[in-house]
């Protein structure tokens, strides 16, 4: 077998291993993406892309094109387009359609918001990659109206224990475009000079961000006094975020690496928000994705409160009906006084943080503990191997 | 109706094999963006994560910025920054203190008229609870004492000029 049969063989074994509860846990997932969506577009007024004056506008390539910056009206109807999608999306309902449907507006709106002279990398999983990769991949199965007609029409189900690949390689996709941006985050901060060639970096760091912070009317960060009086946190504030994205790669070799890696990453974010005021909220969905949602959902999810047997006694022209009516009615009611934005507006995002924040710190310790005992234990095992236990063994 | 075991295993060779051939591209092409010399443009919507590898641009013992008042139609103060027109543009967006700059030139032409209207618009828009009566910007100087940390009073700047203002009624009246 040569290198890259080996390779091939590996790298294919990784893409197609199973997960457990893949298919519910995803078609779960499916549901938080669309509410989680809803609430990142609330506080934006696409409208707006419209009326910013023409002095500013500086397209993207993928829009350079197009010979002029659309009227106000065209991103009002993207938005309510985008809005109708995530609500089909939350109920399964047109899964397919809606996801392309979400990719699409994701991509044109971006190209928009970031053509006015400033890119911002945090949505672009939320935004994107989440959805491009579901064009492909199955999040509809279960918990969802194209699950319940199909299965109305005598076609196979799936049960949402299913462990299949099919259901899970958008989790070890997503691991994989995680591990190259942040082995290149690694990468540029190594090899460009500043990061450990300049002696006052981190005091430049924190200056720059408490002014910043200090000029948006925030409290700068209460840790800057410490930090830049003490020289070994410098140190540990250059080695260990740099340490943390060039081994994130390691997270793909196994699932425990995997959930310490993962659980890691938010830590990384929330230390970015507090001491830096870097906000990476709509990344919290990106890394939703390796958290088995179905097993947590029948652990937690109160048994007498079945929604789906609510869908179940409705005959399916009623709830093809509803959730398009529910869905057109949302997109409508957007922008109005009696509106779905509202309660999603006023969603803080800090709270989300400090409980990820709680849950991830248990999981990294509790991770650790486990990997350093697995390693412990096959040191021992292979100590325990002598020849002649070898030989006692057969 | 299901589908033969053989349709099935077809389907899945034939989804394995695009993506491991959809893999290959984005990571080939990812990785290109990585290795791109500085001043090459990301080819948004595929991104390059290099925050922090580039020296940054560190206030040294002065710190400016400009500040927007708006006085409503009580009489009552409200204070922001200059970044507070636009909620869509994500990141905070430099388009919206040169908009504001522009709405202040000191050329009295249509265009900075244009930009007073558009400013009352945004303003509306984002704080629908009050009318602005009056609009004025301000450019704050602050001079930081020698030290590895930054310290000022937001509220307490040590120069405060006033570089012009606008009422609602002298835009809306100029027959905008």
């Amino acid at each position: 077998m040569t290198i890259a049969q080996r390779f091939n063989t590996t790298f294919e074994g990784w893409l197609t291993a199973s997960e457990t509860n893949a298919a519910g846990r995803m078609a779960l997932f499916r549901i938080l993406f669309g509410l989680f969506s809803l609430w990142m577009i609330s506080g934006r007024l696409y409208e707006e892309l419209g009326l910013i004056p023409g002095m500013v506008f500086r397209p993207l390539v993928i829009i350079r094109l197009i010979p002029a910056q659309p009227a106000p009206a065209f991103f009002v109807a993207l938005e309510l387009l985008l809005v109708a999608s995530l609500v089909l999306l939350i109920f399964g309902f047109q899964t397919r359609v809606a996801t392309v449907a979400v990719l699409v507006l994701g991509i044109l709106l971006g190209a928009y918001r970031y053509s006015f002279g400033k890119i911002s990398h945090a949505d672009l999983f939320a935004a994107i990659y989440i959805p491009a990769m579901f064009v492909f991949a199955s999040w509809g199965n279960c918990y969802s109206i194209d699950s319940l007609l199909r299965r109305r029409r005598g076609q196979p189900i799936v049960q949402p224990s299913d462990s299949s690949w099919r259901y899970a390689w958008p989790m070890h996709m997503t691991l994989l475009l995680l591990s190259v941006l942040f082995l290149g985050a690694a990468l540029a901060k190594s090899t460009r000079g500043w990061w450990f060639g300049d002696t006052q970096f981190i005091n430049d760091l924190l200056r720059f961000h408490d002014v910043r912070e200090m000029l948006g009317g925030e409290a700068a960060n209460p840790l800057s006094a410490l930090i830049a009086n003490a020289t070994f946190l410098h140190n540990i504030l250059r080695i260990v975020p740099l340490a943390f994205e060039a081994l994130f790669f390691v997270s793909l070799f196994n699932k425990k690496l995997r959930t310490f890696f993962v659980s890691s990453a938010i830590l990384f974010h929330m230390f970015n928000l507090v001491v830096l005021g870097i906000d990476f909220t709509p990344m919290l969905i990106t890394y939703a994705i390796f958290v088995d949602w179905q097993k947590i959902y029948e652990r937690i999810w109160p048994k007498q409160l079945n929604l789906g047997a609510v869908f179940e006694r409705l005959p399916s022209p009623v709830l093809i009906g509803g959730v398009t009516l529910l869905a057109v009615l949302a997109a409508l009611s957007w922008n109005s006084s009696l509106t779905l934005r509202a309660p999603f507006q006023s969603l803080p995002s800090l709270p989300f943080w400090y409980v990820a924040t709680v849950v991830c710190s248990v999981v990294v310790v509790k991770t650790l503990i486990e990997i350093v005992s697995d390693f412990v234990s096959s040191r021992r095992t292979i100590r325990d191997w002598t020849p002649d236990v070898a030989e006692k063994h057969g | 109706m299901s589908n033969p075991p053989d349709a099935h295993a077809n389907s899945d060779a034939l989804l394995l094999h695009r993506l491991k051939i959809a893999i290959a591209v984005v990571v080939v092409v990812f990785t290109l963006q990585i290795l791109a010399p500085r001043g090459v443009p990301e080819i948004w919507p595929l991104t390059r994560w290099e925050m922090y590898s580039f020296a940054l641009d560190v206030p040294g013992d002065i710190v400016e910025t400009d500040q927007l008042r708006v006085v409503d139609s009580a009489g009552v103060q409200h204070i922001y920054p200059t970044s507070i027109l636009y909620t869509s543009v994500g990141a905070p967006d430099p388009a919206s203190g040169r908009i504001i700059r522009a709405a202040f030139s000191p050329d009295d032409n249509s265009d900075r008229d244009a930009f007073r209207v558009h400013v009352l618009d945004r303003l509306h828009a984002r704080f629908p609870d009050f009318e602005a009566a009056e609009v004025q910007l301000w450019h704050l100087t602050w001079h930081l004492t020698a030290s590895p940390i930054a310290q000022f009073d937001y509220s307490a700047p040590d120069e405060a000029t006033m570089i012009g203002s606008f009422t609602s009624a002298d835009v809306m009246g100029g027959g905008l």
